[in-house]
Protein backbone atom coordinates (compact mmCIF):
# COMPACT_ATOMS: atom_id res chain seq x y z
CA UNK A 1 0.00 0.00 0.00
CA UNK A 2 1.41 3.43 -0.87
CA UNK A 3 1.51 5.98 1.94
CA UNK A 4 0.70 8.91 -0.34
CA UNK A 5 -2.88 10.01 -0.97
CA UNK A 6 -2.93 12.21 -4.07
CA UNK A 7 -6.20 13.98 -4.78
CA UNK A 8 -7.99 12.95 -1.60
CA UNK A 9 -9.42 15.75 0.55
CA UNK A 10 -7.16 17.08 3.30
CA UNK A 11 -8.12 15.82 6.74
CA UNK A 12 -6.78 15.59 10.28
CA UNK A 13 -7.09 11.83 9.90
CA UNK A 14 -4.06 10.10 8.44
CA UNK A 15 -5.34 8.47 5.26
CA UNK A 16 -3.79 5.89 2.93
CA UNK A 17 -5.22 4.69 -0.35
CA UNK A 18 -4.36 1.87 -2.73
CA UNK A 19 -5.96 -0.12 -5.53
CA UNK A 20 -6.01 -3.91 -5.24
CA UNK A 21 -7.36 -4.81 -8.67
CA UNK A 22 -10.81 -3.20 -8.86
CA UNK A 23 -11.01 -2.90 -5.09
CA UNK A 24 -10.13 0.33 -3.29
CA UNK A 25 -8.38 -0.03 0.06
CA UNK A 26 -8.74 3.03 2.28
CA UNK A 27 -6.78 3.16 5.51
CA UNK A 28 -7.70 5.68 8.18
CA UNK A 29 -5.87 6.53 11.41
CA UNK A 30 -6.96 8.73 14.29
CA UNK A 31 -10.15 9.50 16.18
CA UNK A 32 -13.43 9.44 14.26
CA UNK A 33 -15.84 11.65 16.19
CA UNK A 34 -17.99 14.74 15.55
CA UNK A 35 -14.87 16.71 14.64
CA UNK A 36 -13.49 14.33 12.03
CA UNK A 37 -16.51 12.34 10.79
CA UNK A 38 -17.43 14.97 8.14
CA UNK A 39 -13.87 14.74 6.76
CA UNK A 40 -13.98 10.95 6.91
CA UNK A 41 -17.20 11.19 4.85
CA UNK A 42 -15.52 13.46 2.28
CA UNK A 43 -12.62 11.05 1.86
CA UNK A 44 -14.99 8.08 1.42
CA UNK A 45 -17.00 10.11 -1.13
CA UNK A 46 -13.82 10.91 -3.06
CA UNK A 47 -12.87 7.21 -3.16
CA UNK A 48 -16.37 6.14 -4.22
CA UNK A 49 -16.23 8.74 -7.03
CA UNK A 50 -13.41 6.66 -8.54
CA UNK A 51 -15.87 3.85 -9.06
CA UNK A 52 -14.39 0.91 -7.13
CA UNK A 53 -16.16 -2.43 -7.38
CA UNK A 54 -15.38 -2.99 -3.75
CA UNK A 55 -14.30 -0.75 -0.89
CA UNK A 56 -12.22 -1.97 2.05
CA UNK A 57 -11.97 0.52 4.91
CA UNK A 58 -9.07 -0.34 7.20
CA UNK A 59 -9.91 0.97 10.69
CA UNK A 60 -7.07 -0.75 12.57
CA UNK A 61 -5.35 2.56 13.37
CA UNK A 62 -8.57 4.22 14.57
CA UNK A 63 -8.48 4.95 18.30
CA UNK A 64 -12.06 6.19 18.80
CA UNK A 65 -15.18 5.25 16.84
CA UNK A 66 -18.84 6.18 17.46
CA UNK A 67 -22.19 6.62 15.72
CA UNK A 68 -20.83 9.52 13.64
CA UNK A 69 -18.41 7.10 11.96
CA UNK A 70 -21.10 4.42 11.58
CA UNK A 71 -23.22 6.96 9.70
CA UNK A 72 -20.43 7.46 7.13
CA UNK A 73 -20.11 3.67 6.65
CA UNK A 74 -23.89 3.21 6.34
CA UNK A 75 -24.00 5.91 3.70
CA UNK A 76 -21.15 4.26 1.74
CA UNK A 77 -22.85 0.87 2.01
CA UNK A 78 -25.94 2.30 0.32
CA UNK A 79 -23.95 3.51 -2.65
CA UNK A 80 -22.19 0.22 -3.32
CA UNK A 81 -23.38 -3.20 -4.46
CA UNK A 82 -24.40 -5.63 -1.74
CA UNK A 83 -21.39 -6.96 0.23
CA UNK A 84 -19.07 -4.54 -1.60
CA UNK A 85 -18.15 -2.63 1.56
CA UNK A 86 -15.89 -4.29 4.13
CA UNK A 87 -14.13 -3.08 7.22
CA UNK A 88 -10.82 -4.24 8.66
CA UNK A 89 -10.75 -4.20 12.45
CA UNK A 90 -8.73 -6.01 15.09
CA UNK A 91 -10.06 -4.10 18.09
CA UNK A 92 -13.39 -3.79 19.93
CA UNK A 93 -12.96 0.00 19.65
CA UNK A 94 -14.10 -0.26 16.03
CA UNK A 95 -15.72 -3.70 15.72
CA UNK A 96 -17.83 -3.17 18.88
CA UNK A 97 -20.02 -0.34 17.54
CA UNK A 98 -20.50 -2.18 14.22
CA UNK A 99 -21.59 -5.38 15.98
CA UNK A 100 -23.67 -3.71 18.69
CA UNK A 101 -25.76 -1.86 16.12
CA UNK A 102 -26.06 -4.85 13.76
CA UNK A 103 -24.37 -3.01 10.90
CA UNK A 104 -22.00 -5.99 10.60
CA UNK A 105 -24.93 -7.85 9.04
CA UNK A 106 -24.36 -5.73 5.93
CA UNK A 107 -20.78 -4.63 6.29
CA UNK A 108 -18.30 -7.48 6.71
CA UNK A 109 -15.75 -7.09 9.52
CA UNK A 110 -12.40 -8.82 8.89
CA UNK A 111 -9.13 -8.98 10.84
CA UNK A 112 -6.86 -8.25 7.82
CA UNK A 113 -7.06 -6.51 4.44
CA UNK A 114 -6.33 -9.79 2.64
CA UNK A 115 -9.27 -11.51 4.33
CA UNK A 116 -11.51 -8.55 3.50
CA UNK A 117 -10.52 -8.86 -0.18
CA UNK A 118 -11.32 -12.56 -0.51
CA UNK B 1 -7.71 5.69 47.10
CA UNK B 2 -10.65 6.73 45.06
CA UNK B 3 -10.13 9.78 42.84
CA UNK B 4 -12.03 13.01 43.33
CA UNK B 5 -15.27 13.18 41.34
CA UNK B 6 -14.97 14.45 37.77
CA UNK B 7 -16.74 17.76 37.29
CA UNK B 8 -16.84 19.69 34.04
CA UNK B 9 -19.64 22.25 33.73
CA UNK B 10 -20.62 24.79 31.09
CA UNK B 11 -18.88 23.06 28.20
CA UNK B 12 -20.07 24.29 24.77
CA UNK B 13 -21.94 21.50 22.95
CA UNK B 14 -19.66 21.83 19.91
CA UNK B 15 -17.42 19.19 18.29
CA UNK B 16 -14.01 20.51 19.38
CA UNK B 17 -14.96 21.11 23.02
CA UNK B 18 -16.77 17.77 23.26
CA UNK B 19 -13.62 16.01 22.01
CA UNK B 20 -11.55 17.72 24.70
CA UNK B 21 -14.14 16.75 27.30
CA UNK B 22 -13.98 13.11 26.13
CA UNK B 23 -10.18 13.10 26.51
CA UNK B 24 -10.45 14.54 30.03
CA UNK B 25 -13.07 11.98 31.03
CA UNK B 26 -10.92 9.15 29.63
CA UNK B 27 -7.90 10.39 31.62
CA UNK B 28 -9.99 10.52 34.80
CA UNK B 29 -11.43 7.03 34.23
CA UNK B 30 -7.98 5.51 33.63
CA UNK B 31 -6.54 7.34 36.64
CA UNK B 32 -9.26 5.62 38.68
CA UNK B 33 -7.77 2.24 37.79
CA UNK B 34 -10.62 1.21 35.47
CA UNK B 35 -9.61 -1.44 32.94
CA UNK B 36 -9.30 -0.43 29.29
CA UNK B 37 -12.39 -2.28 28.06
CA UNK B 38 -14.66 -0.70 30.68
CA UNK B 39 -13.02 2.67 30.04
CA UNK B 40 -13.84 2.39 26.33
CA UNK B 41 -17.51 1.65 27.09
CA UNK B 42 -17.73 4.50 29.62
CA UNK B 43 -16.26 7.05 27.26
CA UNK B 44 -18.28 5.84 24.26
CA UNK B 45 -21.66 5.94 26.04
CA UNK B 46 -20.88 9.33 27.55
CA UNK B 47 -19.77 10.71 24.19
CA UNK B 48 -22.94 9.46 22.48
CA UNK B 49 -25.00 11.33 25.09
CA UNK B 50 -22.92 14.46 24.44
CA UNK B 51 -23.24 14.02 20.67
CA UNK B 52 -27.00 13.82 21.05
CA UNK B 53 -26.92 17.13 22.92
CA UNK B 54 -24.85 18.71 20.16
CA UNK B 55 -27.17 17.26 17.55
CA UNK B 56 -30.58 17.91 19.05
CA UNK B 57 -30.69 19.81 22.29
CA UNK B 58 -29.83 23.16 20.82
CA UNK B 59 -31.23 22.70 17.35
CA UNK B 60 -31.81 25.93 15.53
CA UNK B 61 -30.10 28.13 18.11
CA UNK B 62 -26.55 28.85 19.12
CA UNK B 63 -24.61 26.04 20.77
CA UNK B 64 -25.70 25.58 24.37
CA UNK B 65 -23.67 24.17 27.19
CA UNK B 66 -23.52 20.77 28.83
CA UNK B 67 -22.46 19.63 32.30
CA UNK B 68 -20.70 16.34 33.02
CA UNK B 69 -20.25 14.84 36.49
CA UNK B 70 -18.67 11.46 37.09
CA UNK B 71 -18.20 9.67 40.37
CA UNK B 72 -16.40 6.48 41.30
CA UNK B 73 -18.27 4.65 44.07
CA UNK B 74 -17.23 1.31 45.57
CA UNK B 75 -18.07 -1.19 42.82
CA UNK B 76 -19.83 1.34 40.63
CA UNK B 77 -19.04 4.24 38.33
CA UNK B 78 -21.67 6.83 37.45
CA UNK B 79 -21.64 9.52 34.76
CA UNK B 80 -24.34 12.22 34.66
CA UNK B 81 -24.72 14.42 31.58
CA UNK B 82 -27.03 17.41 31.96
CA UNK B 83 -28.13 19.83 29.26
CA UNK B 84 -30.50 22.73 29.36
CA UNK B 85 -32.10 22.36 25.95
CA UNK B 86 -34.79 20.22 24.42
CA UNK B 87 -33.91 16.54 24.07
CA UNK B 88 -35.33 15.05 20.91
CA UNK B 89 -35.70 11.35 20.44
CA UNK B 90 -34.32 10.72 16.95
CA UNK B 91 -36.98 10.01 14.35
CA UNK B 92 -36.49 6.37 13.35
CA UNK B 93 -35.38 5.78 9.78
CA UNK B 94 -37.34 2.71 8.60
CA UNK B 95 -34.85 1.71 5.89
CA UNK B 96 -32.84 -1.44 6.66
CA UNK B 97 -29.50 0.36 6.80
CA UNK B 98 -30.58 3.69 8.22
CA UNK B 99 -28.11 6.55 8.37
CA UNK B 100 -29.04 7.85 11.80
CA UNK B 101 -30.35 6.76 15.16
CA UNK B 102 -27.48 4.51 16.25
CA UNK B 103 -26.22 6.84 18.96
CA UNK B 104 -28.86 5.91 21.52
CA UNK B 105 -28.47 2.24 20.68
CA UNK B 106 -24.73 2.46 21.36
CA UNK B 107 -25.33 4.49 24.51
CA UNK B 108 -27.70 1.90 25.97
CA UNK B 109 -25.60 -1.08 24.90
CA UNK B 110 -22.38 0.36 26.34
CA UNK B 111 -23.73 1.13 29.81
CA UNK B 112 -24.94 -1.31 32.47
CA UNK B 113 -27.77 1.14 33.21
CA UNK B 114 -28.91 4.17 31.24
CA UNK B 115 -31.63 6.54 32.35
CA UNK B 116 -32.76 9.50 30.29
CA UNK B 117 -35.13 11.95 31.92
CA UNK B 118 -36.37 14.92 29.97
CA UNK B 119 -38.16 17.95 31.31
CA UNK B 120 -38.82 21.59 30.55
CA UNK B 121 -35.45 22.58 31.99
CA UNK B 122 -33.46 20.14 29.88
CA UNK B 123 -32.37 16.53 30.01
CA UNK B 124 -30.39 14.45 32.46
CA UNK B 125 -28.71 11.28 31.20
CA UNK B 126 -27.49 9.01 34.00
CA UNK B 127 -25.18 6.17 33.01
CA UNK B 128 -23.70 3.63 35.37
CA UNK B 129 -21.42 0.63 35.31
CA UNK B 130 -20.81 -2.17 37.80
CA UNK B 131 -17.14 -2.64 38.56
CA UNK B 132 -14.97 -5.06 40.41
CA UNK B 133 -15.18 -3.68 43.97
CA UNK B 134 -11.40 -3.77 44.40
CA UNK B 135 -10.05 -3.20 40.89
CA UNK B 136 -6.40 -2.67 41.85
CA UNK B 137 -5.89 -5.68 44.16
CA UNK B 138 -5.70 -8.63 41.79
Amino acid sequence: MTPSTPDLPATELAVTFAWRGRAAVLGVAGEIDLVSAPEFGEVVDAVLARGPEKLVVDLREVTFFCSAGLQVLASAHRRLAERALCVVSDSPVTSGPLRTTGLDTWIGVHPTVDEALT
Amino acid sequence: MRPEPFRCHGVPAAPASLRRLRHELMAWVLAGGIDESHAGDIVLASYEALANVADHAYDGGEAGVVDVDATLHPGRLEVVITDHGQWRTPVPDPRPVSLRGRGLLLLRASADRADISSGDQGTVVTLSWDLDPVPDVR
